[in-house]
């Protein structure tokens, strides 16, 4: 069985290697620090699922996940929230922006892992 | 004598004619019998010729003097009728008069007023019943004509009497009020002395009047009681209490407002313009506002003006104002109360920047809160995913794996130590909770300090620092924040120089305060940043040039420090070129 192409968009290089180091055993996973050069990710390959750190230095999260939502692909992909804004309301905020899970920072492995899968549905 | 004189001169003229001939013919027969019938015919004849004659003479008279006997007749008539008529007016006016006596005689008897007619020796002409009645209660003795009036007086009367009567003798006419008790009713009677003056307009006597004014002494007590009260009431009132008429001229002024506008004489104020009193830039504004109270009978309430005092200072008053009508209902002053409202408003003021302080406050503690909850948990991850690879992975990973994890785990906990220290600092400032000791410190010595510790770093990259400072400039400022603020400045200039770079320090007097520049030659700052940086808001943070991080609060407390200071911090920068960082510190002896 062909493995689930997973994008992620993380500007922090510990979490980054960690997420990769987590996930590229059952997933290929492409990363990417910038908007920039996640979207043209997005747009050569489409990709099951969006992993998107919303608190990206020079952008916000949330703007990347409306173009995403634009582009035909992507219109019902699973896309989850991975950020350190957890205060109240910020979760709501995410999933009515068009996010579909919400991880919050910092996570412990085997939640993400459950997190990815459930968005997966595997 | 008219139309009966005539007949009767026709009447006797016939009846003589008749006997006449009647006689002459008697005669005439007695004398001559020879006669005989002859003597009758004779007679016969004179009767006739008498008839016609008597005829003759009637129509003459009728003809010629009927008319104007006629007119003397009437003439007579006329004279007659007129007579009458003067007799009836004589008749009218001594009725009128009559009637008039009966008035002057109400007038006089009148009870309101007792009223004496007195001679120029005081001996009583004329007197009414009121004035007979009053003298006898006063007095104990019945006043008659030519009784003198001054004999009969109580003593303590005499002397009071004689003094006005002789003014009004002498033309000046007199007013007393005096205080009597009567039939054991307190009485007030108005005495008034009036000359009295003859036909040729001369002094003849002294018309001496008494009215009773209990009831209007009565009234005016009553008035001077209240007028006590309202001055009572607006010496206990707080507010001062001014009147000022059409003109703008005072006319009151209570004393609260003389204290108020320490004004030591009250003649400095009454009759003066109330302009006087006020600070030049409210003149056109009070002008106005008088124009709409009289003009327009407006009341103004809580109209705030800057007032002057006697002694030249200001203060801010707040004021009610009415107008005050006359019986037109025309207003020709009007009343103000006011009151000093300096200390409130500081205290409002006071309030107001305490609010926004607390406003500030808040939003920073919000700020706070945000920053702790998201920046700590970046390095968190960092902390958390590593030793989680680390326990869960262990006997899979070589020992570079395990060495590579170590010290990622090990820079989490450094980064996120040096952001709680930070922000554990800028909390400390935010809440006035800093030890802030001023005091003097050397300026070159201080930087050159800080530039050791810096060393280490500023040597990787290769980097030169240059100092151009005189020895001899002091600063007042507290030692931890000083090298705090040049450690953060200059770390940051260290971070975005290239390698093998410049950095200039330099320090210049500026009047009272000195001024510290670093310059560097390095990145410099993208233009649409540079208002990011010294807001916690934004929480703006960049890598340097070799990806060395910050924790995006160094400025912030910088600045948070040099204001503590009553300094500035300032920058110029130029994407690519490099920045300058100024601040200003208090100079120092």
């Amino acid at each position: 069985m062909e493995k689930l192409k997973i994008l992620l968009f993380e500007d922090d290089e510990d979490c980054s290697f960690i997420i990769t180091r987590l996930l590229s055993k059952n997933f290929l996973l492409d990363h990417s620090d910038t908007a920039e050069a996640g979207l043209t990710l997005a747009k050569n390959t489409v990709y099951d699922l969006i992993l998107m750190d919303i608190g990206l230095k020079d952008v916000n999260g949330m703007d990347i996940v409306k173009k995403l939502r634009s582009m035909k692909h992507y219109e019902n992909t699973p896309i989850v929230a991975l950020t350190a804004f957890a205060m109240f309301g910020d979760k709501e905020k995410f999933l009515e922006g068009g996010c579909t899970h919400y991880l919050s920072k910092p996570f412990l492995s085997y939640e993400l892992i459950e997190t990815v899968n459930s968005a997966l549905k595997v | 004598m008219g139309r009966k004189s005539t007949y009767t001169i026709v009447v006797i003229y016939f009846i003589f004619g008749v006997l006449w001939i009647l006689i002459t013919d008697y005669f005439l027969k007695t004398i001559v019998p020879s006669l005989g019938i002859f003597a009758y015919i004779s007679s016969f004849k004179g009767i006739f010729f008498v008839v016609l004659s008597t005829l003759f003479i009637f129509l003459l008279l009728k003809r010629f003097f009927y008319k104007e006997i006629t007119e003397i007749e009437n003439t007579d008539k006329k004279i007659l009728d007129k007579l009458q008529l003067e007799l009836e007016d004589n008749k009218r006016i001594k009725e009128k008069l009559l009637k008039y006596q009966v008035n002057l005689n109400a007038l006089i008897e009148s009870n309101l007023q007792s009223f004496v007619l007195l001679d120029k020796d005081s001996n009583i002409i004329l007197f009414n019943k009121s004035a007979e009645f009053y003298i006898g209660k006063v007095t104990g003795v019945n006043i008659k004509k030519d009784m003198n009036l001054r004999e009969i007086l109580p003593v303590d009367m005499k002397e009071s009497f004689t003094l006005n009567f002789n003014k009004a003798i002498n033309n000046i006419p007199a007013r007393v009020e005096k205080k009597f008790n009567i039939d054991g009713r307190e009485l007030w009677v108005n005495f008034i002395y009036n000359p009295a003056f003859n036909k040729a307009n001369e002094i003849f006597g002294v018309i001496f009047t008494g009215i009773e004014s209990t009831e209007r002494m009565n009234m005016m007590n009553e008035l001077k009681k209240t007028v006590e009260i309202y001055e009572e009431l607006i010496k206990a009132t707080p507010d001062a209490v001014s009147i000022t008429n059409k003109q703008g001229k005072l006319e009151y002024i209570s004393p609260v407002a003389l204290e108020l506008l320490r004004i030591d004489d009250i003649n400095k104020a009454v009759d003066q313009p109330c302009i006087k009193w006020f600070a030049e830039e409210e003149y056109e504004n009070l002008q106005s506002n008088i124009d709409l109270i009289i003009n327009h009978k407006h009341q103004t309430k809580g109209s705030v003006y800057k007032m002057r005092r006697d002694d030249g200072s200001y203060f801010i008053a707040e004021f009610n104002s009415s107008p005050i009508e006359n019986i037109d209902g025309n207003p020709t002053s009007f009343i103000s109360t006011f009151r000093d409202i300096t200390q409130r408003i500081e205290s409002e003021e006071k309030l107001r920047v305490y609010s926004n302080e607390l406003k500030e406050l808040n939003a920073s503690k919000d700020r706070f809160f945000s920053i702790v909850a998201h920046d700590l948990r970046n390095p968190l991850q960092g902390l958390l995913g590593f030793s989680s690879l680390l326990n869960d992975n262990f006997s899979d990973l070589t020992i570079d794996e395990v060495k590579e994890y170590i010290g990622y785990i090990y820079q989490s906990a450094k980064k996120m130590h040096s952001l709680t220290n930070n922000l554990l600092q800028w909390s400390r400032i935010k809440t006035g909770k800093i030890d802030y000791s001023p005091l003097n410190i050397n300026v070159y010595n201080a930087v050159k300090h800080n530039i050791d510790l810096l060393k280490p770093s500023a040597f990787k990259k290769e980097i030169n620092i240059e100092t151009e400072i005189e020895s001899d400039i002091n600063i007042y400022a507290d030692r931890k924040m000083f090298d705090s603020i040049l450690q953060n400045i200059l770390s940051n200039a260290i971070k975005f120089s290239y390698p093998k770079n410049r950095i200039d320090i330099s320090a210049e007097i500026n009047k009272n305060f000195v001024r510290l520049s670093i310059r560097d030659y390095g990145l410099g700052i993208k233009k649409e940043n540079t208002s990011k940086l010294f807001s916690i808001d934004t929480h703006f943070t960049t890598t340097g040039t070799q990806d060395e991080e910050g924790t995006g609060l160094g400025l912030i407390l910088c600045k948070e420090m040099v204001d503590k200071h009553g300094g500035e911090i300032t920058f110029e920068s130029e994407y690519k070129k490099g920045s300058v960082f100024s601040f200003t510190l208090p100079k120092g002896t």
